[in-house]
C-alpha cells in the first residue's frame, strides 16, 4: 500500500518540470531522516538508551547528523550550478568551487569537533575509615566489579592510610575553619588532577548526611544509619556511582548550577539535595536519570557513559550470583536485596 | 637495644605488641633539624578489631635514668608548624600519628593469621633528651591503659 503511495508519487513529481532541480536536495533530506532515525534506533539497540524523539533530536548525535545533512545540502547546490561558457569565467568558478568545498567542509569539522563529547576520566577512590564490622576487602572488591563491568572509566584504590594530621599546619587550620573539614581534606588529596572520593565513617557537617562535593572531590560519609536495613556496601556502590557521574561532570564544567542546591521538593533525582536523611532509600531503590540529566550526560560524555550510568544505577549489577556468591561466601558479606 | 611491651587479651594471647629499636650511639647523635630526638614504634595489632588511636590524647613518654620523664609530640603539626611543614607530602604522611590500626588480616573472617603492622613516630625536644632512655611508658586512650615499653627482663632473671 505505502509502496503504490510512493510509486504515485514519484510518478506525479517526475512529470513536474521543476523536479529535476529539486529532486537531489529531497533524495539528501529524506536520506538525513532516514539517518536520524537510524541513528536513534543505534544508540537505542547498542546502548539501551531510549530517548524521546525531541531530546533526541537535541542531541550531539542528532546535531551531528543535521550538520553532516545540511553541509551536503550546500555541496549539491555548489556542484549543480551551471558553470559558465567562457574559459577564463569556468576557470574562475572552479576555484570558487573549491573555496566553498573547503568552507563547508571546515565548518562540518569545526561543527564536529565542537559537538565531541569529554572523556570520563579515572576516579580516585580513598578509604578512610568505615564504621566497625565493615570490611574494606569488600569494598574493595565492589569497586573492582565497577572497572570490570564498565570500560568508561576506571576506579583506582589509594590505600595510603588517610591522616588529618599529614596536612601542613597551614592547610590543617584552613580545613578546621571550613564547613567541611573533610571535603576541604579531600579536595588538597585531589590536587590539581586526580578527582577523588573520600570515604568516611565520620560525620559531615551541617546538615549533610550522605555525601558533600566540591571542584574535584568528593566526599561520602557512612555516618547517618538511615540507609538501613540496606547495607553499608550497597550505600557506598550507589553513592560512589553518584558522585563519579557528578565529579566527570563538574571536571568539564558541566554540573547543572542547580546540583546538590538544597530543596524540599524532590523527584527522586541523583543530583537532588533533599535535608530529610529519609529520602536516600527511595532514591536508591527508585535510583534514576531524569531526562534532563540523561541529556546532559548523552551529550557530553556520549551514549555509551549513559547506558553505563543508567545500568550501574540500579545496582542490579551488584545482585547478579556471581558477585552476591563471592560477598557471601569469600568476605561473609550478606545482602540486602 | 629493643624495648617492648604487650597488651594480652583474656586467654593470654597477644592483642596488641609495641617495639623500639635503636643503636645507644645513634641515638644520642642525631636529631631533627637539631630540635627533636625520634622514636619509631613497630605497633602490631594482631586483635580482630581496629586499635583506635588519638594524636591528642595518646601519651608515649619517655623515662631517662632517674626516673625524668619526657613528654612525647605525637602532633608535631599542631606542636611546632614552622617544623613540620618544612617537611614534604610522602614524608608527612609516613610520619603522622595514625588514627587508627586495622585488625588482623583475615581477622573479620574468623581466622587472624598475621598481624597488622604499622610503625608509628614521636617527637621528642633534643635538649630533653640528654641520654639514651630507660624505657617507655605508652598510654592509649582507646584501651585506658598504660603500657610500659622496657627492655624484656635478662634470662634466667626470678623474681624476688
Amino acid at each position: 500500500m505505502l509502496g503504490k503511495v510512493w510509486d504515485w508519487l514519484y510518478g506525479y513529481l517526475k512529470g513536474r518540470p521543476w523536479w529535476g532541480r529539486v529532486e537531489p536536495y529531497v533524495m539528501v533530506l529524506l536520506g538525513g531522516g532516514a539517518a536520524q532515525v537510524f541513528a536513534a534506533e543505534y544508540v537505542a539497540e547498542q546502548y539501551g538508551v531510549r530517548q524521546p524523539l525531541r531530546q533526541f533530536l537535541l542531541s550531539y548525535f542528532s546535531l551531528r547528523i543535521t550538520l553532516v545533512i545540511a553541509g551536503v545540502l550546500l555541496l549539491v547546490a555548489l556542484l549543480t550550478r551551471e558553470r559558465p561558457a567562457d574559459a577564463t569565467d569556468r576557470r574562475r568558478s572552479s576555484w570558487y568551487r573549491l573555496a566553498g568545498i573547503t568552507a563547508i567542509v571546515f565548518v562540518v569539522a569545526t561543527g564536529f569537533l565542537l559537538s565531541s563529547t569529554h572523556r570520563a576520566h579515572q576516579i580516585t577512590v580513598r578509604i578512610g575509615s568505615l564504621p566497625d564490622g565493615t570490611r574494606a576487602d569488600a569494598l574493595t572488591y565492589i569497586i573492582y566489579e565497577l572497572n570490570r563491568i564498565q570500560r568508561d572509566w576506571y576506579f583506582q584504590i589509594d590505600f595510603t592510610e588517610f591522616k588529618p594530621s599529614a596536612l601542613t599546619s597551614v592547610e590543617r587550620k584552613r580545613c578546621d575553619g571550613d564547613p567541611q573539614p573533610l571535603l576541604c581534606h579531600a579536595l588538597i588529596m585531589a590536587g590539581d588532577d586526580k578527582p577523588t572520593v573520600l570515604i568516611t565513617a565520620d560525620a559531615l557537617q551541617n546538615r549533610v548526611f550522605f555525601a558533600t562535593h566540591q571542584g574535584r572531590a568528593s566526599v561520602i560519609s557512612t555516618a547517618e544509619p538511615s540507609y538501613q536495613p540496606l547495607t553499608v556496601y550497597e550505600f557506598l556502590a550507589y553513592n560512589l556511582i553518584v558522585q563519579t557521574i557528578v565529579l566527570h561532570l563538574d571536571e568539564n564544567g558541566d554540573l547543572p548550577p542547580q546540583a546538590y542546591e538544597k530543596t524540599d521538593v524532590s523527584r527522586g533525582g541523583v543530583f537532588q539535595y533533599v535535608p530529610d536523611r529519609d529520602s536516600l532509600k527511595p532514591t536508591m531503590l527508585a535510583a534514576r536519570l531524569s531526562p534532563n540529566e540523561e541529556m546532559l550526560l548523552f551529550n557530553r560524555f556520549g551514549p555509551g557513559y549513559l547506558g553505563t550510568c543508567e545500568k550501574l544505577l540500579t545496582l542490579d549489577w551488584l545482585y547478579t550470583p556471581a558477585v552476591r556468591s563471592n560477598l557471601q561466601k569469600v568476605f561473609n558479606v550478606p545482602l540486602t536485596r | 637495644m629493643t624495648l617492648s611491651g604487650r597488651v594480652r587479651g583474656p586467654e593470654g594471647r597477644d592483642l596488641y605488641s609495641f617495639e623500639i629499636s635503636y643503636y645507644r650511639e645513634e641515638f644520642r647523635i642525631f636529631s631533627v633539624r637539631d630540635k627533636y630526638k625520634v622514636v619509631r614504634v613497630r605497633v602490631s595489632n594482631f586483635s580482630t578489631t581496629p586499635l583506635r588511636l588519638s594524636a591528642e590524647r595518646d601519651r608515649l613518654e619517655l623515662v631517662l635514668p632517674d626516673n625524668v620523664v619526657v613528654k612525647s609530640l605525637l602532633d608535631l603539626q599542631s606542636a611546632d608548624g614552622p617544623t613540620w611543614d618544612a617537611f614534604d607530602a610522602s614524608l608527612r604522611q609516613a610520619l603522622a600519628y595514625p588514627a587508627t590500626i586495622k585488625a588482623a588480616p583475615g581477622a573479620d573472617g574468623g581466622r587472624a593469621g598475621s598481624p597488622e603492622v604499622v610503625y608509628l613516630f614521636a617527637f621528642y625536644p633534643s635538649d630533653k633528651v640528654v641520654t639514651v632512655p630507660l624505657r617507655f611508658n605508652y598510654w592509649i586512650d582507646s584501651l585506658q591503659q598504660a603500657l610500659p615499653i622496657e627492655a624484656p627482663a635478662p634470662r634466667g632473671a626470678r623474681a624476688h
